[in-house]
C-alpha cells in the first residue's frame, strides 16, 4: 500500500498490513483528515481505475459523484468540529465514480484512526451492482409471479363458477372442472419448459391427445407454428372442450370416428395467422345443442376477441367442425382495430 | 345498469360477465386491449365500467381519463394491487383478482 504517513509500528508490522491491503478483494484507502488521500490499495484502482500513483495526495472526493463531490470537504470539517459522525463506524450504500465518470453503487464502511498525532480515515468498499442488480430482479419476479398468480385464480374462479352454472349434477360437475384444470395444467407445464415464452402447437396437440389416450382416432397436419403464451392457454383450453364434447356426443363417443385437426400459416410478419381446423367425422348424427354451454361460449365468443381473429363452431350433421384464426404477433399500438359489438 | 367491461383475459371477462349479470347489469364489451377500450370508452353508452388494469403490455388508464370526462364511473380490477393503478385514479374503487362478488356487489350498488 503506496502510504506516504500513517507509518504505524516497525518495518514488519508494515509489512504485515501491507500484505493485508494489498491481497484484499475489498477497495481500501485511506484518507488525513483533510480528504487526501493517503493509500490506495489494488482493489482501489480496479475499482475505480485509477492508478494508486496518480491518487496518493489528491482529495478523495474525485472517487465521489455529486452531491458528496461537493459536499465532502465539508462533511470533514464538521466532523472535526463537532464530531457528529454520518458514516464513519456506521456503514452505508453510497455511490462511487470512476476514472471514466461511471457512477457505480458501492458499500462503504469507514473506520477513524490516528497515528503520530495525526487522524486518519480508512474507508472499506465493495462495488454492489451486481446485488443491486440481483435485488431489482428478484423483486420483479416476485411482483410478476404474484400477478400470474392471481390472474391463475381468477382463471380457476372462472372456469369453476362456469362448470357449475351449467352443470348436470355434481358428478358431472366435478368431473368437468377437474378435466379442465387438468387441461390448464398441461399448457403450464409446456410453457414452463419454455419459460413461458411460448408453445408449439404441436406440443399443446401432442398433450391433449395424451390425455385423451389414443391416438389412432386423431390425424393430425400443419407446420410448426409458435404460440404465445395466451394464445396456447386459450387454445389449449377450447381444444380440450371440443374433445370432451366429441367424446360425448361427437365423433370421439362411436368406435369408429375421427378428428381431423390440420392447420396452416398465412401472412407474413405481423399480419400471420393461424388458420386451425377441426373437423370430426364417422360419429353419430350431430344436432345443435339446445343451450350454449361453457366449450362454445369460449370457442365463439371469447376466443376470436382473444386471439384477434375469427372462431366459427358449426354443428354439421356429418360432424362438429370448428374453425379458429389466430393472430400469431402481437399488433404495434398504433393501428390496433376497435372494440367489437356488445355482447 | 349498462356496464362496459374491459379485460384482456377473456376467462376472466366471461367471469365478470356472469357476475355482472347476476347482478342485474346488461353488460358490453369486453374491449381487450388498450386501444379498444378507449374507443369503447368514448362510444358506447354506459353507466359503469369494470377496468382491467394490464391489458396485454398496455393500461387501461387512458380508458378511465375517458370515462372521467364523460362522467361515467368505474372500478379497476387488478392482480397488482392498488400500486398497480396510477396514482390520480385511485380514488376509483379497486377490486383484486381474484373477483370477490360481494365487492363487485358492493360496487355496483354504490355506482346505481
Amino acid at each position: 500500500m503506496g502510504g506516504r504517513g500513517a507509518k504505524a509500528g516497525g518495518a514488519g508490522e508494515e509489512a504485515r498490513y501491507r500484505a493485508i491491503v494489498d491481497t484484499a478483494v475489498d477497495a481500501i484507502v485511506v484518507i488525513d483528515e483533510h480528504g487526501r488521500i493517503e493509500a490506495f490499495n489494488p482493489a482501489a484502482e480496479r475499482l475505480f481505475g485509477y492508478a494508486a500513483a496518480d491518487m496518493i495526495g489528491s482529495n478523495v472526493k474525485a472517487l465521489m459523484p455529486e452531491p458528496h463531490h461537493a459536499g465532502h470537504d465539508g462533511y470533514l470539517e464538521t466532523y472535526r468540529a463537532t464530531g457528529e459522525r454520518r458514516i464513519i463506524g456506521i456503514g452505508r450504500e453510497v455511490f462511487g465514480r470512476r476514472q471514466d465518470g461511471s457512477t457505480f453503487p458501492l458499500e462503504l464502511s469507514i473506520a477513524e484512526w490516528r497515528s503520530a498525532g495525526r487522524r486518519f480515515f480508512t474507508g472499506v468498499m465493495r462495488d454492489v451492482t451486481e446485488r443491486k442488480r440481483t435485488e431489482e430482479l428478484q423483486r420483479l419476479l416476485v411482483n410478476e409471479l404474484n400477478h400470474r398468480v392471481k390472474n391463475t385464480l381468477a382463471t380457476v374462479q372462472s372456469v369453476a363458477g362456469q362448470t357449475l352454472r351449467n352443470a348436470a349434477d355434481l358428478g358431472d360437475a366435478r368431473e368437468s372442472l377437474t378435466t379442465r384444470l387438468l387441461a390448464l395444467a398441461r399448457t403450464h407445464d409446456i410453457l414452463t419448459r419454455e419459460s413461458w415464452e411460448g408453445a408449439d402447437l404441436r406440443d399443446i396437440l401432442a398433450g391433449l391427445i395424451e390425455s385423451y389416450g389414443d391416438a389412432t382416432r386423431f390425424t393430425l397436419s400443419g407446420p410448426s407454428v409458435r404460440l404465445s403464451p395466451k394464445t396456447a392457454l386459450s387454445l389449449s383450453l377450447a381444444l380440450h372442450e371440443l374433445t370432451t364434447n366429441a367424446t360425448k356426443y361427437g365423433a370421439l363417443s362411436t368406435p369408429a370416428g375421427q378428428v381431423a385437426i390440420s392447420w396452416s400459416r398465412e401472412g407474413e410478419g405481423e399480419d400471420e395467422r393461424l388458420r386451425l381446423s377441426w373437423k370430426e367425422s364417422g360419429g353419430p348424427l350431430v344436432s345443435p345443442p339446445e343451450r350454449q354451454g361453457f366449450g362454445s361460449r369460449l370457442i365463439t365468443r371469447g376466443l376470436a376477441l382473444e386471439l384477434d381473429g375469427e372462431a366459427t363452431l358449426d354443428y354439421q350433421p356429418d360432424g362438429v367442425a370448428c374453425a379458429i384464426v389466430a393472430r400469431l404477433r402481437r399488433k404495434p399500438a398504433a393501428n390496433a382495430v376497435p372494440a367489437r359489438g356488445a355482447a | 345498469m349498462r356496464v362496459l367491461i374491459v379485460e384482456d383475459e377473456i376467462m376472466v371477462a366471461m367471469l365478470v360477465e356472469d357476475l355482472l349479470t347476476d347482478l342485474g347489469c346488461e353488460v358490453t364489451g369486453p374491449a381487450v386491449s388498450a386501444e379498444s377500450a378507449v374507443e369503447a370508452a368514448r362510444r358506447e353508452k354506459v353507466d359503469f365500467a369494470l377496468l382491467d388494469v394490464n391489458l396485454d403490455g398496455g393500461t387501461s388508464f387512458a380508458a378511465a381519463d375517458v370515462l372521467r370526462e364523460r362522467g361515467v364511473p368505474f372500478a379497476f380490477v387488478t392482480g397488482y394491487g392498488d400500486q398497480g393503478v396510477r396514482a390520480d385514479l385511485r380514488d376509483a374503487p379497486i377490486l383484486s383478482k381474484p373477483v370477490d362478488p360481494r365487492h363487485l356487489a358492493r360496487t355496483i350498488a354504490a355506482a346505481r
